[in-house]
This record gives C-alpha cells, structure tokens and sequence, in this order.
C-alpha cells in the first residue's frame, strides 16, 4: 500500500517537518519530566498526525484571508501512552527509548528539509533552463 | 507556513528541564556540604532537603501549550536523625549525644549520578532541536 499516493509531495514533506517538530515537543516533555514522579510519557501518534495534516482533516476547515486572523491548530495530537517497567516513584518514562526518538525525529525532519531543499533546487533549474 | 502551534518550542521545554536538573543539583550539593551540620540558625541540626519536581500539566499532558517541569518547592525530608555518642562535641544533649543531619552520602551521590544523566539528555534536545533548525534554514539559503 502507497499512504500518500496522490499528494502533492512538497505538501507532504513541509506537513512532515511540521508534524516532526510537534512530535520533539511531545519527546521533550516526555526527556524533561524523565524524573518527575507519577509521569507517564505521552508520545504523538506521528502517522495519524501526518496523515489527518496532508488530507486536511487537522484543521477546521477555516482559512485565514488576512494575517490577522488566527489560523485554526491544524494537529489534532493522538495519545500513545505505554508502560514499560515501573521505578518507586511510578514514573515511566524510560530516557533511553526517548533518546532513540528524538534521534529518529532528529533524522526524519532534516531528511525531509534536505529533499525539500532539492525540490526547490529542481523548480530552480527548470526556471534557469527557459532562460 | 505559520509556526505549527503555540507554545513552548522543543528547546524552551528542554531549558525547563535543565533548569529543574540545575535546580536539583544545587540541593544535592547543599546536602553534601552540610552532611555534618549540627546546628543552624534556627539551633537545630540541618536536615536533607528535596527538590520536588511537578509536570507543568497534569495527565494527559495534551496541552502544547503547558509542557515542561518545573521545581514548586524545595522540601526537608523529615526522616529521623542520626543520633551519635559524643559527649566532648559542644552541641550535645545532656546525656552526650549529637543529632546528625539525616543526609546519607550514598544517596546523595546516586541522585547527583541521575540528575546529570537526566541533565544530559535535555542537553541533546537542544542540540538536535539547533540541528533541526539548521536544516530548516538550508531551505532558505536555497
């Protein structure tokens, strides 16, 4: 199965770094209350997000015509709590799964700049070449 | 395209975390110091004191716009004294015993051990977030 067959792929990648970015503030909450006690890490179900984001479900389906209107929040986050082992101060954050997150998003949003950067570039050289 | 969502970014919510880490160290050093104060302003001998850290928003941390920790208050831990023979020290009762503060080392040193790994990883949320925004600004350079 294509997810995203039929999307407009520049849609895609800036809806992908938008929703990447989102997802390091869940990861960053989850790293700064990794000694919290009672925290339970709460994790951004990313594909859902993504997903809602590039069909335009995120959003109320209102646009901003002027730049003074406030634009409605166009993510709709989904929860993905898990439990793995339990310390004395029930926290359940577990710091080495997190840093593997924040890496793997790290790696996901500059990929996604990077193809975006040579989307441009492409629509560049077109532009250069009817010159 | 508009900033995705109000609130903290992923770097101000790692600041609050290196903040309550900060914060935390601090204590733990303040402990270790007065490992063996028996006396205070106050005439009693000191006691351990804890950081309490509290999730800036309750379950289910759903709001973007209240992530992060912070430190409410700084608690003394209540657990008993050590209590220590030693009829020649100046501040001991009538029967010859000096109360000790309740700060055990060990525990001091496993939580200051916690503090900076937890300390550590905020750090790398920062750096990633710079590495995040410096792919960004590839694009704008074109």
């Amino acid at each position: 199965m294509i997810p995203y067959a039929g999307v407009d792929v520049g849609r895609l990648l800036q809806e992908g770094m938008r929703t990447a970015e989102l997802n390091q503030r869940f990861i960053a909450n989850n790293i700064a209350n990794a000694e919290t006690p009672n925290y339970n890490p709460a994790r951004l179900d990313f594909q859902a997000t993504l997903r809602a984001a590039v069909e335009g479900r995120g959003r109320a389906d209102l646009r901003t015509t002027q730049a003074r209107h406030i634009a409605a929040q166009r993510h709709r986050p989904r929860f993905e709590r898990f439990t793995p082992g339990s310390r004395n101060d029930y926290n359940k954050v577990d710091l080495e799964v997190e840093m593997a997150e924040l890496s793997e998003n790290t790696t996901n949003y500059t990929t996604w700049a990077a193809l975006l950067n040579k989307r441009f570039q492409m629509v560049k050289n077109t532009l250069n070449d009817l010159r | 395209m508009k900033i995705a969502a109000v609130g903290p970014s992923p770097r101000d919510i790692a600041v609050t975390g290196l903040r309550a880490q900060r914060t935390r160290m601090n204590v733990i050093a303040n402990n270790i110091a007065n490992a063996s104060t028996t006396r205070t302003e106050t005439g009693a001998p000191y006691r351990r004191q804890e950081a309490v850290f509290r999730a800036s928003q309750p379950l289910p941390h759903a709001d973007l716009r209240k992530f992060g920790v912070h430190v409410p208050r700084i608690q003394a831990d209540l657990s008993p004294l050590r209590s220590v023979y030693e009829p020649g020290h100046p501040d001991a009762d009538e029967e010859g015993y000096v109360e000790y503060p309740n700060v055990d080392l060990a525990v001091e040193m496993v939580n200051l051990v916690s503090a900076q790994r937890a300390y550590e990883a905020n750090i790398a949320v920062v750096a990633s977030s710079g590495e995040m925004h410096n792919a960004a600004m590839e694009i704008i350079r074109g």
